[in-house]
C-alpha cells in the first residue's frame, strides 16, 4: 500500500510539472505577450525593447521557466485586471464559495444518483427504470448555463421560492470563520445564517448537480445489472442470506467500485460546470471570477484558476485511485 | 419418502426449453448423478430445484418435493431458510462464485451468522474449524484473506466449507470438478465423499463426466436433450448401458484396459442436432442405430429399477 | 430406415437447426441487426436524420432570410415586447426582429459543422497520438515502449484539465470566433480518443491472429496498419458518436462565455442560446427553442451511439 501511494505519489508530481510546462508553453504564445499590455499602443521599438529586458523576457527561455515555476510555486500570480488585486488573494477568497457549492452539488448527485441507479436495475424495464434512463440522457445533453438559467427564471423570478442570486441576503450580518457560510452558521451557532445559505445554494446546486447525477445514475445501474449477474451473487442467494445481507455486502460493495472511478473523473466537470451556474446565479466564488476573466481577457487570473483546478483536480483524484486501493483488496495486492 | 423428488420438470427460456420433463429422486443419505453433455439441462435442473433461476427469464412448471413439501410453491422468505441449513450448493467455477472484495472468512460466517445464530469469536472458531475439515492449512490466517489469494483447489474447499457451514441434508453439486487440474479434481472429489459419508448428507452429482459418477454414485440419471434416457443403479448402468446415448458416452471414455489400437469411438454430430421429443428420439440424429420406430413419436421411459427410453432397447442389447 | 424416414428425420433436424443460425452471421453484421431492431437507435438515428436533412437543406427550406430584421419596428427590448409564435412567424421573433423560425432552421447547419468539425480534430489527433503510442509500445521493443509511457502520461496530464478549460486556453489563444469553437472543442477530446484507440488497439495486439501473423513473417508495419488498426475502430467510432453530442454542448457553453461566433449573419444555436441569455426573464422562448435544439440533438446523437456500443460489447449481447 505504501509503495502504491509513493508511485502514485511521483506519477502526479511528474504530471503536474508536465503541466506547468503547456501552461508555460501557453502563456508564451498568447496573443500580445505580457509586455504589450503594459505598453500604450503607440510605445516605440526602443520602450518595448527595454520592458523585455525589464521583464526577463530577453532570457533563454529556459530560465523563463525555471522562473515562472518559482512563481507558481508562490503562488504569485500577478495582479487581477479587473480588481487590482493579487490574483491569488481573489482566488483565495472565492474559494470557499465554489467548494461549499461543488460539495452540495456532488452530495446531491451521489445522494440521488446511486439509489436511482440501483432502482433502476433491480426493476429493470419498468417505468422508473424508464424515467432513470432517460432523465439521465436528457440530464447529460442539457447545457448546464441554460438549465442554471431556467431555475432560476422558474422558481426564483416566477414563483418566488428561491432567491435569485448571491450567497445569503444581501444585509444578513454573519461572523466569517472558515468561509462555508453553512458550516460557519454552525459553529457560531448562528442558525438564521445556516437556513439562508441553504435556500441560497438549493437552485445552484441542483443545476450544477445535474450533469454528475445524470453520469452517477447511469454508471450505477450499468454496474449493478452486471454484478446482479455475477454468480457470487448467485452464491450468495444459495446461501439463503437475507436480501439486504445481499444487496449492501455482496452486490453494492462490487457495483460501487467503477462509481467510485467515474466520481473522481466527474470532479473535473463539476468545476468547469460551476463556472457557468455561479456565473448565472452571481454566487461569487471562483466561477464568477473566471467568467469575469473569460470574458476580459484577464490571462494571468485564468492561469492562475486552471492551476488551482488542475492541482485539486490531480489531487482529489489521488485520494480516489488511494480510497478504491481501500475498496479493492486485488488492487492492493497487485501493487 | 425421498429426500427429494423431482416431478416432470420444466423450465423454458422464452420459446427454448432447457428442461423438457425431467424426473428422478434421491433418498436421504443417497449419491445420485445427474449425467450429459453441455447443454442438456443438468445445470438448469439443479438451479430450479434451488430456485436460483431468474424468475423473469425463466418459467418453471412441474414439482422438486423436498421433505414432501413443494419447493416451488414456498414462499420466497421460506426458500431462503431452507438454503443453507437443508438444500446447499457448490457451483463449477470457484473463483468467480466468490465475492472478490470479500474476506473468506466473512464469506463463511455469513452463513453461521444468518442460520446457525453463531455471532463474533464463536463464529469465527466455528469458520477455523469448518476450512481446517475441508483440508486447507493454517486456516485462521486464511480467514483475512480474499479469493485472488488462494489457488483454486483452495478456493473450490472455500466454497464446500460455506456449503456444509449448516450441515445440510441435501448437497447439490454442480460441476464442482470441471475448472480444476486433473490431480486437485480427484481430491476434491475425495473430500465431497468424505463429507457425505460421515455426515450422512445426501449429495446431487452433476458432472458430464461418468468417471466422476462410477466412484461416487449410488444412482445414476443420464440426461439428454432435457430429458432422463437412462436412469439406473451406478452398478447397473456400467455393467449393462441400455440406451445408445450411455452406451456412446462409455464408447468416448478412453480405457487403459481396451487393445492400445483400438479407437476410440466418439458420438457423431453435436448436441446442436436434436429433434423435439414429440417427434421422436431426441437422440435419433446421432444415433448409430436409428430405425423407423424412432421418429415415430415420443418414446416413453421404459422399465422399474433399471429405466431407459429408448424403443429399440431389446434390439440394441 | 426407409429414405422417406431419413428424410424427414433431416427435415426435423433442419427446421431447428434454421431457428438457430437466424442468429448468426459476421459481428458487425450482427451487431447492425441488433442495431435496427432496437428502439434506442431507431429513435436516436431519426433524429439524427433529420438534423442532418435540415442542417443540409437548410437555406432553401428556410421561409425568410435569418438575418433580415424584417419586423425590427414590432420588437420593443425596453417594454419586453417580442412577438410570439403567429401564422407569419412560427417561432415568433428574436431581440432584432428576425424570424426565429429561419434562424433554426439555417442555424442547424452551422451547429453540425461545429459538431463534426470539433469531432474530427479530436478524432484525428487523438487517432495519431494513441495510434503512435499502441503502436510503439508493442512492436517498437524498449525504445518503443519510453515513447508510449511518455506520450500516455501526456495524454493523462491533458485529460486533468477540465474540458471547458482545455477549450478556453485554445479560446484565449486565437480569440473568439467559431473556428475557435471547433478547435477548442476538438483539442479537448483528443486526450480521450488517444487512450481510446491506444487501449483497443493494444487489445487487439495481444490477440491470436496477430501472433499468428507474426509468426507467418508479416512485416510489423503491415500488421498495425491493415489489422489492428481497422480492427479498433469499432469503439472509436462509437466514442465519436457521442462526442459530437458533447461538442454541440461544449460549444454553447463556449459561445455563453463569449468565445463563439460574434459574427450575427451566420445563426448558430449555441450562440443564439447565449444571446438569449439576456432576454430570459422576458422572453425565455428566445432560449428555449435554441435549447431544445441542441438538447434533442445531443439526444440523438448520444441515442445512437449507446445503442451502437450496446449493439457492438459482446458482454451486453449475452445478456440481451
Amino acid at each position: 500500500m505504501l509503495r502504491y501511494t509513493v508511485k502514485r505519489l511521483l506519477q502526479l508530481t511528474v504530471a503536474l510539472l508536465g503541466l506547468t510546462l503547456l501552461l508555460f508553453a501557453w502563456f508564451k504564445a498568447l496573443p500580445g505577450g505580457p509586455e504589450n499590455r503594459l505598453l500604450p499602443d503607440d510605445a516605440t521599438d526602443q520602450q518595448r525593447e527595454a520592458l523585455r529586458r525589464a521583464l526577463g523576457l530577453d532570457e533563454p527561455i529556459w530560465t523563463q521557466y525555471v522562473e515562472f515555476l518559482g512563481r507558481i510555486v508562490r503562488l504569485d500570480f500577478g495582479s487581477s485586471l479587473s480588481s487590482g488585486r493579487p490574483i491569488a488573494t481573489e482566488l483565495a477568497d472565492r474559494l470557499p464559495a465554489t467548494v461549499e457549492l461543488s460539495l452540495f452539488a456532488i452530495v446531491i448527485a451521489i445522494g440521488v444518483g446511486i439509489p436511482l441507479g440501483y432502482l433502476a436495475a433491480r426493476k429493470r424495464g419498468s417505468w422508473l427504470d424508464f424515467i432513470a434512463v432517460s432523465g439521465s440522457l436528457i440530464g447529460i445533453c442539457t447545457p448546464v448555463f441554460f438549465l442554471a438559467a431556467m431555475l432560476k427564471v422558474v422558481f426564483s423570478q416566477n414563483m418566488g421560492v428561491f432567491p435569485t442570486f448571491g450567497r445569503l441576503t444581501p444585509g444578513t450580518g454573519f461572523t466569517e470563520v472558515t468561509g462555508f457560510r453553512v458550516l460557519d452558521g454552525l459553529i457560531t451557532g448562528e442558525l438564521d445564517v445556516v437556513g439562508n445559505a441553504l435556500v441560497h445554494l438549493v437552485l445552484p446546486a441542483v443545476a450544477l448537480a445535474s450533469i454528475p447525477l445524470a453520469v452517477i445514475t447511469r454508471i450505477t445501474r450499468a454496474s449493478v445489472l452486471e454484478v446482479l449477474g455475477e454468480d457470487y451473487v448467485r452464491t450468495a442467494d444459495a446461501k439463503g442470506l437475507k436480501p439486504q445481507t445481499i444487496r449492501a455486502r455482496h452486490v453494492m460493495k462490487n457495483a460501487l467500485l467503477p462509481v467510485v472511478t467515474v466520481i473522481g473523473l466527474l470532479l473535473g466537470s463539476l468545476f468547469a460546470g460551476a463556472v457557468l451556474t455561479e456565473s448565472v446565479f452571481a454566487f461569487g466564488g471562483v466561477g464568477s471570477f473566471v467568467y469575469q476573466a473569460t470574458t476580459e481577457r484577464d490571462y494571468p487570473a485564468l492561469l492562475g484558476f486552471i492551476l488551482i483546478i488542475a492541482v485539486s483536480y490531480v489531487v482529489l483524484n489521488l485520494l480516489v485511485d488511494l480510497s478504491y486501493g481501500f475498496l479493492d483488496p486485488r488492487v492492493r495486492v497487485r501493487s | 419418502m425421498a429426500l427429494l423428488e423431482v416431478e416432470d420438470l420444466r423450465v423454458s427460456f422464452g420459446e427454448t426449453r432447457a428442461v423438457d420433463g425431467v424426473d428422478f429422486q434421491v433418498d436421504e443419505g443417497q449419491v445420485v448423478g445427474l449425467v450429459g453433455e453441455s447443454g442438456c439441462g443438468k445445470s438448469v435442473t439443479s438451479l430450479a430445484i434451488m430456485g436460483l433461476l431468474p424468475r423473469r427469464a425463466a418459467s418453471v412448471a412441474g414439482a422438486a418435493r423436498y421433505d414432501g413439501v413443494d419447493l416451488f410453491s414456498l414462499p420466497r422468505g421460506e426458500m431462503r431458510r431452507l438454503r443453507g441449513p437443508d438444500l446447499a450448493m457448490v457451483f463449477q467455477d470457484p473463483l468467480s462464485s466468490l465475492n472478490p472484495v470479500v474476506q473468506i472468512g466473512r464469506q463463511i460466517t455469513e452463513v453461521l451468522e444468518r442460520h446457525r445464530g453463531m455471532r463474533g469469536e464463536a463464529a469465527r472458531k466455528e469458520a477455523v474449524h469448518l476450512l481446517d475439515r475441508v483440508g486447507i492449512p493454517d486456516p485462521a490466517r486464511r480467514l483475512g484473506e480474499y479469493p485472488h489469494q488462494l489457488s483454486g483447489g483452495m478456493r473450490q474447499r472455500v466454497l464446500i466449507a460455506i456449503s456444509v457451514a449448516c450441515a445440510p441434508r441435501l448437497l447439490i453439486a454442480d460441476e464442482p470438478t470441471t475448472a480444476l487440474d486433473v490431480t486437485i479434481q480427484a481430491q476434491i472429489l475425495e473430500l465431497l465423499k468424505d463429507l457425505v459419508d460421515s455426515e450422512g448428507t445426501a449429495l446431487l452429482m452433476i458432472t458430464h463426466d461418468l468417471g466422476v459418477v462410477a466412484g461416487l454414485c449410488d444412482e445414476v440419471n443420464v440426461l439428454y436433450s432435457g430429458r432422463v434416457v437412462e436412469s439406473a443403479p451406478a452398478r447397473d448402468l456400467f455393467a449393462r448401458p441400455t440406451h445408445p446415448y450411455t452406451v456412446g458416452l462409455l464408447n468416448s471414455i478412453p480405457r487403459l484396459d481396451l487393445p492400445i489400437h483400438e479407437p476410440l469411438r466418439p458420438i457423431r454430430g453435436s448436441i446442436a442436432d436434436v429433434i423435439g421429443w414429440n417427434d421422436g428420439c431426441a437422440f435419433a440424429p446421432r444415433c448409430d442405430r436409428v430405425a423407423e420406430e424412432c421418429v415415430a413419436g415420443e418414446p416413453p421411459l421404459i422399465g422399474a429399477a433399471h429405466m431407459h427410453r429408448c424403443v429399440r432397447a431389446e434390439e440394441v442389447a | 430406415m426407409t429414405p422417406a424416414k431419413i428424410e424427414k428425420l433431416e427435415r426435423l433436424v433442419e427446421a431447428g437447426a434454421q431457428a438457430r443460425t437466424a442468429e448468426s452471421g459476421s459481428l458487425w453484421r450482427q451487431s447492425f441487426r441488433r442495431l435496427r431492431r432496437s428502439p434506442m437507435a431507431i429513435a436516436g438515428g431519426a433524429i439524427v436524420g433529420v438534423f442532418v436533412l435540415v442542417a443540409v437543406l437548410g437555406p432553401w427550406i428556410a421561409p425568410y432570410d435569418p438575418t433580415a430584421q424584417r419586423w425590427g419596428d414590432e420588437v420593443f427590448l425596453n417594454r419586453n415586447v417580442f412577438p410570439g409564435p403567429r401564422a407569419e412567424n412560427w417561432f415568433g421573433l428574436d431581440h432584432l426582429g428576425r424570424d426565429m423560425f429561419s434562424r433554426m432552421i439555417v442555424g442547424a447547419r452551422q451547429t453540425l459543422l461545429v459538431g463534426v468539425v470539433a469531432t474530427l480534430i479530436g478524432f484525428a489527433a487523438g487517432a495519431a497520438v494513441g495510434g503512435t503510442a499502441a503502436a510503439a509500445g508493442t512492436f517498437g521493443g524498449r525504445w518503443g515502449q519510453r515513447i508510449e509511457a511518455v506520450i500516455m502520461r501526456a495524454v493523462d496530464v491533458a485529460l486533468s484539465i477540465p474540458m471547458l478549460l482545455l477549450a478556453l486556453s485554445v479560446a484565449a489563444l486565437l480569440g473568439p470566433s467559431l473556428t475557435t469553437v471547433m478547435i477548442a472543442v476538438g483539442v479537448a477530446q483528443i486526450p480521450i480518443f488517444a487512450r481510446l484507440l491506444r487501449g483497443s488497439m493494444l487489445a487487439q495486439a495481444h490477440s491470436d491472429y496477430v501472433l499468428a501473423a507474426i509468426s507467418l513473417g508479416v512485416p510489423k508495419g503491415r500488421i498495425v496498419i491493415s489489422h489492428i488498426f481497422p480492427n479498433s475502430l469499432g469503439p472509436v467510432i462509437v466514442q465519436a458518436t457521442l462526442v459530437l453530442a458533447t461538442a454541440i454542448i461544449e460549444a454553447a457553453a463556449l459561445s455563453y462565455l463569449g468565445l463563439g461566433n460574434p459574427d450575427p449573419g451566420n445563426p448558430e444555436w449555441g450562440t443564439m442560446l447565449a444571446d438569449a441569455q439576456r432576454f430570459l426573464s422576458g422572453a425565455p422562448q428566445l432560449a428555449i427553442y435554441p435549447a431544445v435544439g441542441i438538447i434533442v440533438t445531443a439526444l440523438g446523437f448520444t441515442l445512437l451511439g449507446e445503442a451502437m456500443r450496446e449493439s457492438l460489447d459482446p458482454r451486453l449481447r449475452r445478456q440481451g
